[in-house]
């Protein structure tokens, strides 16, 4: 009894339809992640208890940063400039800076300066990340020019 | 996405079921289904498989022209 195929047995309709409920299981899992650290974090659970959640989420995002940049895309609506990074970071920060406010001890210096600093290395690490695609992009437009002069 | 009337008809003519055609391209009844209600935009590799089962060109099939 066969019950496994190397082949692909969907044809193109049913591989997109594949791929796009793919698509919305991963965001789901992903916003679903993030939730779950988020809210343990805040109930200032111990380390153990969300380390493994957070490991998972970071790889996941190194994989999803890494590939976009590799074939020099960015993203669907958010253009790639200084002023998206910069609210982008801003918002960022602020959560950081409640998370930490009503997490923590309550301390709003504390919340504060940790904002600031999380806004400030989003930022730089958003500007680089502009950086990096806009030389990748450039490169793939470039080939895609050499290939039509061949 | 407007219905591929043209399809449908040249389905007909050929006295294929959706089926049929499906089984000859290679694909399944749904996806053929969805092209000719034009719910499904489908690649050029299937609508050539398309036009070869049905005996016509990408023209007839698939052109939208003014008086579609």
């Amino acid at each position: 009894m066969k019950f496994f195929s190397r082949e692909n047995q969907l044809d193109e309709m049913q591989e997109q339809t594949q791929r796009k409920t793919e698509s919305t299981g991963f965001w789901l899992a992903w916003t679903g992640l993030l939730a779950a650290f988020l809210i343990q974090v805040a109930m200032d659970k111990p380390l153990e208890n969300w380390i493994a959640e957070c490991l998972v989420f970071i790889v996941v995002d190194i994989y999803l940063v890494v590939s976009c940049l590799k074939n020099g895309i960015w993203d669907r609506h958010l253009r790639a400039n200084t002023g998206t990074n910069l609210v982008s970071s801003i918002v960022i920060g602020f959560v950081v800076a409640m998370l930490t406010f009503f997490a923590g001890y309550r301390y709003w210096p504390g919340a504060l300066i940790t904002g600031l600093c999380t806004m400030l290395l989003c930022f730089v690490a958003l500007q680089f990340c502009v950086k990096l695609y806009n030389k990748r992009h450039s490169e793939l437009e470039k080939e895609e020019n050499e290939d039509e002069d061949d | 996405m407007a219905k591929n009337l043209q399809m449908k008809a040249a389905r007909a003519q050929k006295d294929m079921t959706q089926g049929d055609l499906a089984e000859a391209v290679g694909v399944s009844r749904q996806t053929i289904n969805a092209i000719e209600k034009g719910e499904y935009n489908p690649t050029i590799k299937l609508c050539r498989a398309i036009c070869v089962a049905l005996g016509k060109t990408l023209d007839d099939l698939f052109w939208e022209g003014e008086e579609r």
